[in-house]
C-alpha cells in the first residue's frame, strides 16, 4: 500500500499545470529530436541544459525524462518514412518498417511502433516502481568501497561489453576518466592538468564534451556525405485505417516479449536499448509461424523492437534513480543534469525526498499518454520535420550546439574545446572508438575517485576493503569475468577467422 | 570486401594513437608527479588518481597496437584486392569539413566583439552555403531570423545573457 500512497502523492504533484506543461514540452521536443536523423537524446538534451538551471528542478527533471524517453518514440518514424534511422536504437525498425511504408502500409507500421511504445513505455514504469524501493534498499547499505566497485562495474560493461573493440573502449574510459580529474581537486584544493588555464581550473564541463563528441562530430560526417550522397526521399503516409484488427492482434505478443527483453536488458548497464532492439527483433523472426516474412514487411518485426527500444530506455532509468550510477551516454547526461539541479539520485533520494521521485515516475505515465497523441495522430506534422533541407537543419543545430555550450558559463574557451571534440570525436567514429564510455567516465571519474579514496580514509589506508565486504567482491568479481569474457570473445572471434 | 579496405585504413590510424599516447602520458605523469602537493595527511593524495589511469593508458596502448597488427595482417592475407572503390575520405570531402571547423573558429573568435547576432547569422550563412551551393537569399534570410529569435528568446524569454556586440552601440 506503501506504493499507491507513493504513487497518489505522485501524480497530486505531476498533475500540476507547471509540471504538466514541462512534460508537454518534454515529450514534443524528444519527438522532434528523434524524428530528426543524427540528433540524438544526447545532444537534445546537452543544448537544452543550460538553459533548464533556472526552472524548478522537479519541472527540469520531468522535462529531461520527457525529452528521454520521448525520443525513442519519434526515431521510428525517419525509420520507417526514409529508411535512414533516427538514432542506433531505430535501425532495427528499418528493416521492416520502412518495407511495410513501400507496399503502403506506412501508417499501419507507424501505429504499431507507437502503440507498442506506448505499452512499453507504461509497463517498464510499473517495473520502475516495483523495483526502485527494493534496489533503493538494498543501496543504502552501500558505503563508498561499494559505490567504487559499482562504478568500476558500470565504466567497465559500458566500455567493454557494448563495444565492437574491447581495446578501443578501454582506451576511452581511461581517457574520459583521465578528463574528469582536470581541474580542482575536491578534497584538497590542489589543481590538476589547468596548465595556467583559469577555465580549466573548474574543470571540463560534460556539456562541452557531449556536444563535442555526438553533435559537432554528426555534423561533420554530414558535411562529408553531403557531396556524396545529396538528400533522401520520404515514403508518404497514405491509406485510410490506421491499423487493422488483424494486424493489432499480430502486434500484441511482439509488444509484451519486447517490453520483457527490453527492460531486462535495459536495467544492466552498458548494453543499452540497441541490443535489445537487435535481440527483439531475432526473438520475434525466431517464433514467427512466418520468418520468411521478415525483412519483407512483417509488423511483428516492428512491434517488438520499438517496445524493446522503450522499455530499456525505462530500465536504465532504474539504476539512475534507485543507485545514482547511469549505465548510458544518455542517462550519463542526466547524471550530470540531476547534480546541477542539486539533486543527488540514489537511495538517499527516496528517503529524503520521496514527493520528488513519485512525480517524476508519474509524469512517465502522463507523458506516454502525451506521446502516444503526439505520434500517432499528429504524426503526419512530424514527418513534414523530415522535409527540412539538411542545409537549414545541421546549421541551426550548430548555433543551437554553440550557444548551448556558451551559456554554460559564457566562456569562449569552451567553445573552442567544443571544437576540439568535435574534431576528436569525428576520428573517432570514423575508426570504431566508442565516444559513449568517454562521456560516462567523465561524468562519473568525479565520483569515482571521491569513492575510493574515502573507501580508503575509512578504512585507514587498508585495501582490502574492496574484497573483504560481499557486495563489492561480488561487483568487482562480475566486472573481472565481463572484461575477462569481452576479451575472450574478441581473440576467439579473431582466431575463427584465421 | 568492404570491412577489408576499412580495416586497411584504421591500422595507421590506431598505431598512431596507440604510439602517440605513451608519450603524452609520461609528459602528464611527469607534470603531475612535480607538482607540489598540499600538507593536509591524506590516504591517497590527488596525484594517486591520475597517475593511476595514465599508468592504465601506458600499459593499453601495446594492447591496441598489437590488436590494429593483427587486423592488419590479417586483411593482408585476403586477396584478391577488392573491386569496389575505397570509402576513403576524398580532399575535397576534408576541405569541407575543414571549412566547417574554420567558420566555427571564427564564430568562436568573434562572438564577443561582434556579438551575438552578427557572429551566429554569418555563421549558419556560412554552413548552410556549405552544405547547400546557391539558395543564398534564403538562406540569408534564415540566418538573420534564426540569430534575432534565439537572441530575443535567450535574452528576453529565458534571461541568459548573450554578447550583444557592436549591436549594443
Amino acid at each position: 500500500m506503501d506504493l499507491l500512497a507513493n504513487l497518489s502523492l505522485g501524480f497530486s504533484q505531476a498533475i500540476s499545470l507547471q509540471n504538466l506543461a514541462y512534460c508537454f514540452i518534454g515529450a514534443l521536443y524528444g519527438t522532434v529530436i528523434g524524428v530528426l536523423p543524427g540528433i540524438g537524446p544526447v545532444v537534445g538534451i546537452s543544448i537544452l541544459l543550460p538553459i533548464t538551471f533556472s526552472l524548478p528542478p522537479v519541472s527540469a527533471v520531468i522535462m529531461l525524462a520527457g525529452i528521454y524517453y520521448g525520443s525513442a518514440y519519434g526515431g521510428s518514424t525517419t525509420s520507417i518514412l526514409v529508411n535512414t534511422p533516427g538514432e542506433a536504437s531505430a535501425v532495427v525498425t528499418c528493416f521492416d518498417g520502412y518495407q511495410m511504408a513501400i507496399q503502403g502500409r506506412a501508417k499501419a507500421a507507424l501505429a504499431t511502433a507507437a502503440i507498442g511504445s506506448f505499452f512499453a513505455g507504461t509497463f517498464a514504469t510499473v517495473a520502475i516502481m516495483l523495483l526502485a524501493m527494493p534496489i533503493a534498499r538494498l543501496g543504502l547499505k552501500f558505503t563508498p568501497a561499494e559505490y567504487f566497485s559499482l562504478l568500476l562495474l558500470a565504466l567497465t560493461m559500458v566500455g567493454t561489453l557494448a563495444t565492437e573493440s574491447p581495446v578501443k573502449g578501454l582506451f576511452a574510459t581511461l581517457v574520459g576518466l583521465l578528463l574528469s580529474t582536470v581541474g580542482m581537486d575536491l578534497q584538497t584544493g590542489r589543481v590538476r592538468f589547468a596548465f595556467g588555464s583559469p577555465w580549466l581550473i573548474e574543470g571540463i564541463d560534460f556539456i562541452v564534451v557531449a556536444i563535442g563528441l555526438f553533435a559537432i562530430s554528426e555534423i561533420l560526417v554530414q558535411a562529408e556525405k553531403i557531396k556524396k550522397y545529396g538528400l533522401q526521399k520520404r515514403e508518404q503516409i497514405s491509406g485510410r485505417y490506421w491499423i487493422t484488427r488483424e494486424e493489432l492482434k499480430q502486434s500484441f505478443m511482439p509488444y509484451v516479449r519486447g517490453t520483457v527483453i527490453g527492460f531486462l536488458v535495459g536495467v544492466l548497464p552498458g548494453a543499452g536499448s540497441t541490443p535489445a532492439t537487435f535481440f527483439s527483433y531475432a526473438v520475434e523472426k525466431k517464433v514467427s509461424k512466418h520468418p520468411e516474412t521478415f525483412g519483407k514487411g512483417a509488423i511483428e518485426g516492428v512491434a517488438g523492437p520499438e517496445s524493446a527500444n522503450n522499455a530499456a530506455n525505462q530500465g536504465a532509468l532504474v539504476p539512475l534513480l534507485t543507485l545514482g550510477i547511469p549505465g548510458s551516454a544518455t542517462t550519463a547526461i542526466m547524471l550530470g543534469a540531476f547534480m546541477i539541479y542539486g539533486i543527488q539520485p540514489g537511495p538517499l533520494l527516496f528517503e529524503k525526498d520521496p514527493a520528488f521521485v513519485w512525480t517524476i515516475i508519474a509524469s512517465m505515465y502522463i507523458g506516454n499518454i502525451i506521446l502516444l497523441i503526439l505520434n500517432l495522430p499528429l504524426v503526419n506534422i512530424f514527418a513534414k520535420l523530415l522535409d527540412l533541407p539538411a542545409a537549414l537543419l545541421y546549421s541551426m543545430v550548430l548555433a543551437f550546439c554553440t550557444v548551448g555550450v556558451y551559456s554554460i558559463r559564457f566562456a569562449v574557451f569552451d567553445v573552442f574545446l567544443m571544437i576540439i571534440f568535435g574534431i576528436v570525436g569525428y576520428f573517432m567514429r570514423k575508426h570504431d572508438y566508442p565516444a559513449a564510455p568517454l562521456l560516462l567516465a567523465l561524468v562519473l571519474g568525479e565520483m569515482m575517485e571521491q569513492g575510493l579514496r574515502r573507501a580508503l580514509t575509512l578504512s585507514n589506508g587498508d585495501w582490502s576493503v574492496f574484497v573483504t565486504r560481499p557486495i563489492s567482491l561480488g561487483l568487482l568479481t562480475v566486472t573481472f569475468l565481463s572484461v575477462t569474457y569481452s576479451f575472450v570473445k574478441v581473440l576467439r572471434k579473431r582466431s575463427l577467422n584465421h | 570486401m568492404k570491412e577489408t579496405e576499412k580495416r586497411k585504413t584504421l591500422f595507421h590510424f590506431d598505431c598512431i594513437v596507440a604510439l602517440a599516447s605513451i608519450p603524452i602520458a609520461l609528459f602528464l605523469i611527469h607534470n603531475e608527479y612535480n607538482t607540489p602537493n598540499p600538507s593536509i595527511q591524506q590516504t591517497l593524495g590527488p596525484s594517486f588518481m591520475p597517475i593511476a589511469i595514465l599508468i592504465a593508458l601506458i600499459l593499453s596502448a601495446p594492447l591496441l597496437f598489437f590488436s590494429s597488427l593483427r587486423t592488419e595482417r590479417k586483411s593482408g592475407d585476403d586477396a584478391p584486392l577488392p573491386a569496389e572503390p575505397p570509402s576513403k575520405t576524398s580532399a575535397e570531402q576534408y576541405k569541407v569539413m575543414g571549412m566547417v571547423v574554420l567558420g566555427l573558429v571564427v564564430y568562436a573568435v568573434i562572438l564577443t566583439p561582434a556579438g551575438f547576432i552578427i557572429s551566429t547569422t554569418l555563421l549558419i550563412a556560412w554552413q548552410t552555403q556549405l552544405f547547400e551551393k546557391g539558395k543564398w537569399v534564403r538562406n540569408l534570410v534564415v540566418s538573420v531570423l534564426f540569430s534575432v529569435g534565439v537572441y530575443y528568446l535567450f535574452v528576453h524569454v529565458l534571461k541568459v545573457m548573450l554578447p550583444a556586440g557592436i549591436l549594443a552601440l
